[in-house]
């Protein structure tokens, strides 16, 4: 996974920037703190693993984020976090 | 003018402009009248001249060409819109060559050291809105570049002549009639062309500290309702970013002087078919 990637995360969203490719990502805040999460482990994590930390990124209902991952456009993802 | 030149200081930048075309001293004297001169001695930022064409079998005769340190960045234009050039010219300096600092494509005004910045693409009636506030007591800074020092957070005044076109020149004659403009050009690459020259205030405090409050992207169109509409911030950023001269070669430090600038605004779409209306919703933001 890419190192680097810098959040900011608002009320109502997170905002992703990878300093390297200079790309963002702009995701609602429930996805923003996913990715963070994510980041934060070095990798891409799989339901268990993002329920497992749930508490701890503030995320209350873990199904209905991974279903609007799963909706925004997964290559923009991938770019973001880079190849498992 | 055509000898050393006139240095001009304008905000924190000096410009030492040279023309040997006597059209020029008119409406550069009365648009920067309010400007100081820089003091002897101190270095221009950019050294530009508006120079005429000698007549080649590729181009009509009667043509100037704007120049930076002897370089020529644009195609010649005719005579008569000298002035145009030269405006266009010291807007491709600043955006092009200031990267100590972050720019994005946007009017600036400011009201008590509250900063309202103005993001704009072409056509979203950016400039009209500007001046319209500008006359109606806001503080320009720019009605081109919103200047962010990446370190501090300030936004940066470099307060010149605001750029009308077309419909505009009119609309703000008829509004505030004491306006001081330069005469319309004509048949422009943007159509006709007209500059109000900037405040006494706008200038004499351009040292002021400014720090951004609001962010309002205006999107003009004949038949929409005018309203202000609160947008995300996230939104806000990533549209900031896009609409910046030179963000990718701040990296993080741009990312992060955006964002917090962001954080530290009100954030806004303007839809609008009347700019007095427009200019009222952001009067009352103020306060």
């Amino acid at each position: 996974m890419r190192e680097g990637i810098e959040f900011r995360h608002f009320p109502e969203s997170t905002v992703a920037y990878h300093p390297d490719s200079g790309d963002i990502l702009v995701l609602d805040a429930s996805c923003g703190r996913i990715l963070q999460a994510m980041a934060d482990a070095g990798g891409v994590l799989g339901h268990d693993e993002i329920a497992a930390r749930a508490g701890e990124y503030g995320l209350k209902d873990v199904d209905q984020v991974l279903l609007r991952l799963d909706e925004l456009e997964f290559r923009d993802l991938l770019r973001m976090i880079g190849p498992a | 003018m055509s000898g050393s030149g006139l240095n001009l200081a304008v905000g924190p930048l000096v410009f030492s402009i040279r023309t040997s075309l006597v059209q020029l001293a008119e409406p550069l004297a009365l648009l920067y009248a309010e400007h100081d001169l820089a003091e002897e001695g101190r270095i221009c930022d950019f050294s530009v001249a508006v120079v005429r064409v000698a007549g080649r079998w590729s181009f009509p005769k009667n043509r100037v060409e704007f120049r930076l340190d002897g370089r020529r960045p644009f195609l010649p234009m005719p005579q008569l819109h000298a002035l145009p050039l030269l405006e266009w010219g010291l807007n491709w300096c600043i955006a092009t060559t200031m990267n100590c600092w972050l720019i994005i494509h946007a009017a600036v005004l400011a009201r008590e050291g509250r900063g309202l910045i103005l993001p704009g693409r072409p056509g979203a009636g950016k400039s009209t809105l500007t001046a319209v506030l500008a006359s109606r007591g806001w503080r320009l800074l720019s009605d081109e570049h919103a200047i962010i020092d990446p370190r501090s957070g300030r936004l940066i005044a470099v307060p010149r002549p605001i750029s009308l076109k077309n419909d505009s020149i009119r609309l703000i004659g008829a509004m505030f009639p004491d306006a001081v403009m330069s005469p319309p050009v004509a048949d422009t690459h943007k159509g006709t062309i007209a500059h109000l020259k900037p405040s006494a205030d706008s200038i004499s405090m351009a040292s002021e500290e400014v720090r951004p409050a609001w962010v309002v992207f205006p999107a003009f169109g004949p038949s929409v309702q005018t309203e202000l509409s609160a947008i995300e911030k996230g939104e806000a950023l990533a549209r900031l970013a896009e609409n910046s001269f030179n963000y990718g070669l701040h990296g993080s430090a741009g990312f992060r002087a955006l964002a917090d600038a962001v954080e530290a605004c009100q954030v806004f779409e303007l839809a609008y078919s009347s700019v007095t209306a427009a200019a009222d919703l952001i009067d009352r933001l103020a306060g």
